[in-house]
């Protein structure tokens, strides 16, 4: 089962930031994710200014805009992008929003597929063949058993 | 089993909240996941000039957080609608016009990821193998039990 949870977080002025990053977990095998599908300039935002969202990724170092938005112009984009296993930061480099900032945490602990499921059903199976192997055994004897009985009664 | 359902509400002045809740399903079944996609949000045309209109979503962030955060603001003239296409996956979501009079439509989806009771019904069909193998061994003992009388 992943563990997914909306995002939503709002860089409130000039040179505000926020952080992202994974959780150090063990269980999360698949590994963890942020998903970006919206950002977006709230109501108070001024005309005409630019409000530019920069993204820095520790993993790959990579340092961009995302998002350029401007009252009157530009009042949302969606980036969809995303972050696989890193410490991501979000900084409002131009403009004094507020931005909010939309998206999902993926994160996957789903196990990869095992052979186990096939080694249960070659399980049975085998104990199956262990019974067909006995059984014979068991009705020779069985049989001899039983031959040796009649044999008996017979001569009585 | 899946499940979708197209979702669309409409908020106003005089119905500013919008909730959405996990769904009620029968006993036969369990909910494995289910999933809250919102697609579009747009302004009716009778919304009023040089107003904003503000739509909250309240939602759970972790297992311990909820959150209250716009997705989306729209005015007449600058922005009529946007295509937010942000999930909210297991949990419930409360949609709030916080600013304006709207009429706001907010449309998406919702996906519902079932599981029947099969399980049950997969375990049992092991247990039904697992009997004839036993009834198969009920029958020897007797034999064997003549194989030692017959010793005596």
């Amino acid at each position: 089962m992943a563990d997914e949870f909306f995002y939503g977080v709002t860089l409130t002025g000039e040179n505000s930031s926020v952080t992202w990053d994974v959780v150090s977990d063990e269980d999360y095998v698949r590994g963890q994710k942020l998903v970006i599908k919206q950002i977006l300039l709230g109501a108070e935002a001024k005309e005409n200014e630019f409000n530019v969202v920069e993204v820095h990724t520790v993993k790959d170092s990579v340092q961009i805009p995302i998002a350029v938005l401007k009252a009157g112009e530009t009042r949302a984009v969606n980036p969809d992008v995303e972050f696989y296993e890193s410490k991501v930061t979000f900084k409002l480099i131009k403009g004094s929003g507020p931005v909010y900032i939309h998206g999902q945490t993926i994160r996957d602990d789903v196990e990869p597929v095992d052979m186990e499921e096939e080694d249960e059903d070659d399980d049975v199976a085998d104990l199956g063949d262990d019974d067909e192997e006995e059984n014979p055994k068991k009705r020779a004897k069985i049989e001899q058993n039983a031959d040796g009985k009649n044999a008996k009664n017979k001569k009585k | 089993m899946d499940s979708e359902s197209f979702y669309g509400v409409t908020l106003s002045e005089k119905e500013p909240i919008a909730q959405f809740d996990v769904p009620e399903i029968p006993e036969e079944y369990i909910i494995h996941s289910h999933k809250l996609i919102i697609k579009q949000i747009f302004l009716g045309p009778e919304a009023k000039q040089g107003e904003f209109n503000v739509v909250q979503a309240e939602t759970k962030v972790s297992d311990k957080e909820t959150v209250k955060i716009p997705i989306a603001v729209l005015k007449v003239g600058e922005t009529r609608s946007l295509n937010p296409n942000v999930e909210f996956p297991n949990g419930s979501v409360t949609f709030k016009l916080v600013q304006g009079t709207g009429p706001v439509y907010v449309c998406g989806k919702a996906e519902l990821n079932l599981g029947e009771f099969e399980d049950g019904q997969i375990y049992e069909e092991y247990s039904e193998d697992e009997g004839s193998d036993l009834d198969f061994e009920d029958d020897v003992p007797p034999q064997t039990n003549g194989k030692s009388n017959k010793k005596k």
